[in-house]
């Protein structure tokens, strides 16, 4: 595990390596810096439909690396508002900027009883092993 | 245990992932990643440590017949300063390697094999020297580096000593780098139109090396790892062995082996001629270029489908990313898309309709002429959904 491994306070995370932000009335939806440095290059995203209905740890995405193709999961149960297009012609905006402009998918009617099941910043570096 | 090239410690000083890759640790990529470097490559420039290749000394008044027995391109057609495209054929017209032959002056030749290659393309030749030429396994103490992309022949004439080598593909001469004596050739594996390829000492790869970087970043000509090295490789529609090619495949399978195979009536018996010649005549299967007609991901093992029924499957594959050209020239926007190789059933024609399975998705593809076309200094992305093929 490198120290750099990027962890930022405030939002929430499961075990898949996913992250989510409430932002509004929206849960915005990524991977994690770890996931990312794991895959390597990303070259490709599979977005969901918009209005798609997604379960909580339902299949969201596929994300494709030059390595290898992960399956992304719903960190809430929600419906598809709005997803990142820019990826289609920039994937590697996941590479660059995970937390920003690699963002993945917006879910509007998301489950707020949801949220307790993930973890914070703290549990999630600690599922990572960093031991801080 | 693998081996480390002259560059290890600047690949990983310099934020390369490195990875194992035929035997040599590699970065498959610097801190940028594939997408970045394959698009620098083609709008200004890409540098690649290539120091893994297999490299063979082959001199002395025995070193003429000796390639003309055992290569299937025609050594005797290599003036010095000149290099062709080649293959070592099995009997059966079957490769033991696609190589690179650089005649470097009177007797005097440069034999590239691929790294995975080396030691069984070293054995064959070896065993089969029967004009006594002088032959040496030279990859320990020659590194090989690549400068690929349209700014290249700026950055490298602004470095070497002696003027470049004359211009067109293939040409080639000895110079000298920042006091390193070197051989430049105008050579590569991207597709570029403007190309290097350039043979140091292996004690004196990282001087060259770090000039080239050093005055390569003021143009946005870039380190280039493993992974973009394959997408620049695959636009560029270039076999790769164990994909394309294989032990078990006829050479003649795939269409840039008529570069590498001299059939022509001037061209004495080589080993393979006979199999070469009636594979020439036709086979079964040979290896096609698909692009898909949708944004999709596919990859090598993907079936091919034609009116809905399986005919063959890539044999390499993936999303390579291109630059949308503005007036003769890359612009500010890229896009990326799924390209493959294919070996598929004989007789397909570019503009037939084939269709891609991968995972859960069908994908919308065509057999087509090439991928990217020449355009000056450029290699040009050709764009399918406008009805080229």
């Amino acid at each position: 595990m490198s120290a750099a491994m990027q962890v930022p306070e405030g939002l929430h995370y499961t075990s898949e390596h996913e992250w989510v932000r409430i932002e509004g009335g929206l849960a915005v939806v990524g991977l994690t810096h770890y996931a990312q440095d794991q895959l390597g290059d990303i070259t490709y995203v599979e977005l969901p439909e918009m209005g798609a209905e997604l379960e909580q740890m339902g299949e969201m995405c596929v994300v494709e690396s030059v390595k290898t193709a992960a399956d992304v999961y719903a960190p809430l149960a929600g419906t598809v508002a709005e997803v990142n297009s820019a990826l289609e012609d920039a994937p590697q905006l996941i590479n660059q900027d995970c937390y920003g402009e690699g963002w993945l998918v917006k879910l509007e009617g998301f489950d707020q009883a949801g949220l307790a099941k993930l973890m914070d910043a703290a549990a999630y570096t600690a599922l990572l092993g960093t031991g801080e | 245990m693998s081996s480390k090239t002259p560059l290890y410690d600047w690949h990983a000083a310099h934020g390369g992932k490195l990875v194992e890759f035929a035997g040599w640790q590699l970065p498959v990529s610097y801190a940028d990643g594939v997408i970045a470097e394959h698009l620098a490559t083609r709008k200004h420039g890409g540098l690649f440590d290539i120091s893994h290749m297999g490299r063979f000394a082959v001199s002395g008044p025995g070193a003429l017949p000796f390639l003309e027995d055992l290569l299937t391109n025609r050594a005797s057609k290599l003036a010095p300063g000149r290099a062709q495209y080649t293959l070592i054929s099995d009997p059966d017209g079957r490769p033991i390697d696609d190589a690179y032959l650089y005649c470097q002056g009177p007797e005097r030749y440069l034999l590239v094999v691929n790294a995975a290659n080396r030691e069984a393309a070293w054995a064959w030749l070896s065993e089969r020297n029967q004009h006594g030429a002088e032959l040496a396994d030279i990859s320990p103490r020659l590194a090989m580096l690549a400068v690929q992309g349209p700014d290249s022949e700026d950055l490298l004439g602004g470095l070497l000593d002696d003027p470049l080598p004359p211009q067109g593909r293939n040409h080639g001469g000895f110079n000298r780098l920042g006091g390193v004596d070197l051989y430049v050739s105008r050579t590569g594996y991207t597709g570029e139109p403007v190309s290097f390829e350039l043979f140091p000492p292996w004690e004196q790869a990282a001087e060259v090396w770090q000039a080239l970087a050093q005055a390569g970043a003021a143009r946005g000509v870039v380190p280039v790892g493993l992974g973009a090295r394959d997408t620049l490789r695959l636009e560029a529609a270039l076999p790769l062995y164990g994909h394309e090619y294989g032990r078990e495949r006829p050479i003649m399978e795939m269409p840039t082996a008529r570069l590498g195979v001299d059939l022509g009536p001037e061209r004495e018996d080589f080993m393979g001629k006979q199999a070469l010649a009636a594979q020439a005549e036709g086979l079964p299967q040979r290896v096609y270029l698909v692009a898909a007609l949708s944004k999709g991901m596919m990859r090598e093992g993907s079936p091919v489908l034609k009116d809905g029924e399986e005919i063959g499957a890539l044999t390499s594959a993936t999303t390579v990313p291109a630059w949308r050209f503005a007036d003769e020239a890359p612009g500010e926007d890229s896009y990326v898309r799924p390209l493959g190789l294919a070996r598929l059933p004989s007789g397909l024609e570019p503009g037939d309709q084939v269709e891609i399975v991968y995972r859960k998705r069908v994908l919308p593809g065509r057999v087509v002429k090439a991928f990217a076309r020449p355009s000056g200094r450029y290699l040009q992305p050709i764009e399918f959904e406008g009805g080229e093929m």
